[in-house]
């Protein structure tokens, strides 16, 4: 990470090297890792990335002390004014939503949705057809958006934009 | 709507639309959009890209903002605050990570900020006040646990990053080693440090301080106790008193237990306890003589050093530790 920042950042740094921690905590509760520094350096990297694309910064110009291209961290949403951080958010807040009411019919969707399935490959791994998970799919959609509706504007907010659209 | 009105109109849906959460005729809109324009499909594939996340996507709370959970758990409110805090008072894996970091375990409670549409407001109890035990930016930060873990000895000096940059290694080991040689009981060095230590990363939550010296006439006194955690091990931070020893001199550490034996024993160079004024923490795993709850001393004896050069340190086990 520190050769990643070459000196920018450097307040952050510690606050990404947790994140960076929790991650890999995370990834080796889940299983276990073949190679172990490969893992950390990928984790280190992403959760980089991932760090400064909250920051919102452009990491170019923002280093003036650095006259180096090897300091360009190639990332099409650097600078782009999306937050990823919304997307982990939405997500925890759904899945959290949907497993307060014992939603599991939903709990089960949203993990496959999240994990970059639509609705045809969901269909195939749980055994049912598209339509019947569309509509599945449909109802829990309905009932977390209510929730987030009738929400003060928390953190949430920065999803305004997007829940405005879902909500008209 | 212009082309740009376009672009604008799907990156700010993108984070609804990756979560499914965007109305169906929305996310086909999206999706065409996508399917014509290379640019916005970059953004939504780098949103969506395979991370180490991996299947962990919105199970737990955010790393970010467990990372930095004294300033961002204060500016949760609403309905994902109370989320949160329902997770926290389930997940123990998301406790054991604040802890880890050095934080409770809980939400402090902020006037204003619960949400009047709980997920369930009669099931929710009020949480507690709760601070930080302290700033997470004002410690050390240890290297990663499980190579820790991977180390397979009985006490581990590992790496500190009190500075990211670091490039400290961990200290040589030597296995646990039972010794009948009860220790000397020397008058302590002056001065103590009141210090809340303790040692961040994984081990942090078996973690004790070692931030006040045994007095002399006191023999009794408990300064510390030790929980062992589910890893089986407590981790402690090399004391200031021993960290700022003249010279370079070879320390012994040892715990020692009833009667005075001594149960783990590392000998390591000042320099490598604390390189470069930045104190180790030392991991002293429950190996393979389970520690069993009692009192115990960790004591340093630097050999050579000029007075003081003894420091010992009253601990207290209370919940045994696992066998590994």
């Amino acid at each position: 990470m520190t050769s990643m920042a070459r000196g920018r950042w450097a307040s952050d740094l510690e606050d990404i090297a947790m994140e960076a921690w929790i991650v890999l905590d995370r990834v080796l509760r889940r299983e276990q890792a073949r190679n172990l520094d490969a893992l950390m350096t990928r984790i280190a990297r992403f959760t980089f990335i991932d760090a400064v694309r909250r920051l919102g910064h452009d990491p170019i110009e923002r280093s003036q002390p650095i006259d180096d291209e090897d300091a360009a961290i190639g990332d099409p949403l650097i600078g782009s004014g999306i937050d990823p951080s919304a997307l982990e958010m939405v997500r925890f807040c759904t899945l959290e939503y949907f497993t307060h009411h014992r939603a599991s019919e939903c709990i089960e969707v949203a993990r496959h949705w999240f994990a970059g399935r639509n609705h045809a490959e969901i269909g195939r791994l749980l055994g049912e057809k598209r339509d019947a998970i569309a509509k599945r799919w449909e109802r829990c959609r309905r009932r977390v958006v209510e929730a987030f509706r009738a929400d003060l504007p928390g953190p949430l907010r920065q999803f305004a934009t997007e829940l405005e659209e879902v909500l008209a | 709507m212009t082309f740009g009105d376009s672009h604008d109109w799907v990156r700010a849906r993108l984070a609804t639309w990756a979560s499914g959460l965007l109305k169906p005729d929305s996310t086909e809109r999206v999706d065409q959009h996508l399917a014509e324009c290379e640019s916005c499909r970059q953004l939504a594939g780098a949103m969506t890209s395979s991370d180490p996340k991996g299947d962990d996507r919105g199970e737990h709370i955010p790393a970010f903002g467990l990372a930095r959970w004294d300033r961002w758990s204060r500016d949760l409110t609403g309905l994902s605050r109370s989320l949160v805090l329902e997770h926290l008072q389930r997940c123990e894996q998301c406790r054991s990570q604040l802890v880890t970091l050095g934080y409770r375990a809980e939400l402090p409670l902020l006037e204003g900020a619960e949400s009047t549409h709980s997920p369930d407001a009669a099931t929710r109890a009020a949480p507690p006040r709760s601070v930080p035990i302290r700033s997470a930016r004002k410690y050390a930060w240890p290297a990663w646990g499980a190579l820790a873990a991977a180390a397979g000895v009985a006490i581990v000096a590992y790496i500190v990053l009190h500075h990211p940059s670091s490039t400290s290694v961990p200290v040589a080991v030597t296995p646990s080693a039972v010794d009948t040689t009860p220790p000397r009981v020397n008058p302590p060095p002056a001065g103590t440090s009141d210090e809340a230590l303790l040692a961040l990363g994984p081990e942090s939550s078996d973690a004790v301080s070692l931030a006040s010296l045994v007095r002399s006439g006191e023999p009794d006194t408990t300064i510390t106790r030790l929980q062992f955690g589910p890893a089986g091990h407590v981790a402690f931070q090399v004391p200031i008193e021993v960290a700022t020893l003249a010279g370079n001199p070879n320390i012994d550490v040892m715990l020692v237990g009833k009667g005075g034996v001594i149960l783990r024993r590392l000998s390591a160079r000042r320099s490598e306890l604390a390189p470069r004024d930045q104190r180790r923490d030392l991991l002293l795993r429950a190996g393979q003589h389970p520690l069993v709850p009692g009192d115990y001393a960790v004591v340093f004896v630097a050999k050579g050093a000029p007075q003081p050069n003894r420091f010992e340190y009253r601990v207290r086990i209370e919940t045994a530790g696992r066998h590994e």
